[in-house]
């Protein structure tokens, strides 16, 4: 069961990446543990057999994105490894009973035996394997779900806007 | 169990002769560069000097490790192989010749054959950028860190311009895969249809891997070596290794990409191909060994204002040309 062990593996990078992100106490190695658990996502999205997606996880996210936040972290010279102390006293209480409950939820669906499975489309696993996922994801954005699509596109252009605009005020 | 065998044997065979060739890159530099400086270079050490990188290597090993008092000790000695694995993984996806039949078995001389391949390319390089910006960090100190913000602010912008600037052939081809991109040359190489896309590719690949005139992150003359300043013994020469492994990766994929790849007459197809990554490293060398550096603005400027949108207009004039060829 190569399948399963590959789920595994990710599976458990995935999560001790997590469990660093919000333990540990040094910036610089929360970012770290930030990038595993994207590149051990990336791992699930290739079990999946979404070979697209898992990569584009990796140039998107581990690659470009947490640079720019290694870069801020480098700056910002976060060096000293302190605890902040939590603003509420409840705040632990709280976080832990949503956490178990979110988990008593899963395990609930996991027990229960019943898999849900969607409506089948016209791209099922197999024909998507068949003719490889970039082509079947490039066809559907540009036909399906364009308006979308192009939505995005002037939302993230907007972003942009916005962060030319804030850097200039700064600098005049 | 032929597979597993196969599998093992070609990532030895390919992996011992990346690291090999990228060893024997440094000779060949020294050489080349003694050669426009009219000078002889190292030709003490074997028959014309070939033996100088194993007694670089074992010289590199017996050396003291020396680590700044103030360093991330975790961090530091990780971060030289971040960047190697990268530089290593990224050539599985790129064919070095056709198959070929061994006893009984046909094998396909790829270690890999993905079918996203360029991107996997991409996001291991995009990794690579960790092991330079983190080496830069943990080394606390003032030089590297210049130089690890440079390296890193460099990569990010010309990675843009790289991945545009191979999108026409992609299109033309219809493939991610670096084995189909290979069979859609068999008439004649891609860089006469994509000429443009060639020369930004070469330039972008020159900043890639901090190359003249693009090596601000490592300027001697105002860094005192960038990122790796703080680095001795076997840590520095993995940086060293790592960067003469992205080179030959990235000039395997320049030829993949436009050249054929192990395409070409009368020769063995893998000979084939290592003269064509040896005829870009050369050109590599020839451009160190005579051309200034840039400056830092200037360098950031000609990124973003000249390459990415000739990138651009190279994929719009490519989409129209199918188009129309199509229609």
């Amino acid at each position: 069961m190569p399948g399963l062990f590959l789920f595994y593996l990710t599976a458990a990078v995935t999560i001790a990446g997590a469990m660093g992100v919000v333990s540990h106490p040094n910036t610089l190695y929360c970012v770290l543990s930030l990038i595993a658990a994207f590149i051990g996502l990336a791992g699930l999205y290739l079990s999946l057999s979404a070979e697209f997606i898992a990569i584009v996880q990796v140039v998107i996210y581990a690659g470009a994105i947490m640079v720019l936040f290694l870069f801020v972290v480098m700056l910002l010279d976060l060096r000293r490894e302190e605890w902040i102390p939590l603003r509420l006293p409840i705040q632990k209480f709280t976080g832990a009973l949503i956490g178990v409950g979110l988990f008593a939820v899963i395990l609930k669906v996991i027990f229960s035996g019943s898999v849900l499975t969607g409506a089948k489309g016209e791209f099922p696993a197999e024909r998507v394997s068949e003719i490889g996922n970039t082509q079947v994801l490039g066809k559907i954005l540009l036909t399906d779900y364009l308006l979308p699509f192009q939505a995005m596109g002037v939302l993230l252009f907007v972003g942009i806007i916005g962060a030319v605009v804030l850097a200039r005020r700064r600098a005049d | 169990m032929a597979w597993l065998a196969i599998i093992i044997i070609k990532v030895v065979v390919a992996f011992g002769a990346l690291l090999l060739i990228a060893a024997y890159m440094s000779w060949m530099e020294r050489r080349v560069f003694a050669l426009v400086q009219v000078r002889y270079g190292p030709n003490r050490v074997g028959p014309a000097g070939l033996l100088q990188p194993i007694a670089d290597g074992i010289k590199l090993m017996f050396k003291e490790t020396v680590v700044p008092s103030q360093a991330d000790k975790f961090v530091f000695f990780i971060a030289p192989a971040l960047t190697l694995i990268p530089a290593l993984a990224a050539f599985a996806v790129v064919p070095f010749g056709d198959a070929v039949t061994l006893f009984g078995h046909k094998i396909d001389l790829v270690v890999a054959d993905v079918n996203v391949g360029i991107l996997y390319i991409f996001a291991l390089s995009g990794i690579g950028i960790y092991g330079v910006v983190l080496g830069a960090w943990a080394s606390n100190s003032k030089y590297p860190l210049m130089g690890g913000l440079r390296a890193s602010a460099q990569l990010i912008s010309y990675e843009l311009s790289l991945g545009m600037s191979l999108l026409g052939v992609v299109m033309i081809s219809g493939s991610l895969s670096l084995k189909d991109i290979i069979a859609g040359q068999v008439d004649y190489p891609f860089i006469f249809l994509q000429p443009l896309g060639f020369i930004l590719f070469v330039v972008c690949m020159l900043a890639e891997t901090n190359r003249t005139p693009f090596d601000l992150p490592e300027a001697e003359s105002e860094l005192t070596g960038g990122f790796h300043t703080e680095y001795s013994s076997m840590n520095f020469a993995v940086y060293f290794l790592a960067e003469y492994c992205n080179m030959i990766t990235l000039s395997a994929v320049a030829a993949t990409f436009f050249l054929g790849g192990w395409r070409g007459p009368f020769l063995p197809p893998v000979l084939w191909f290592l003269i064509k990554i040896i005829a870009f490293m050369f050109f590599f060398m020839w451009l160190r060994a005579s051309s200034p550096r840039l400056r830092y603005d200037q360098l950031m400027a000609f990124g973003w204002k000249v390459l990415l949108p000739l990138a651009i207009l190279n994929v719009v004039v490519t989409a129209v040309f199918i188009y129309l060829m199509d229609s």
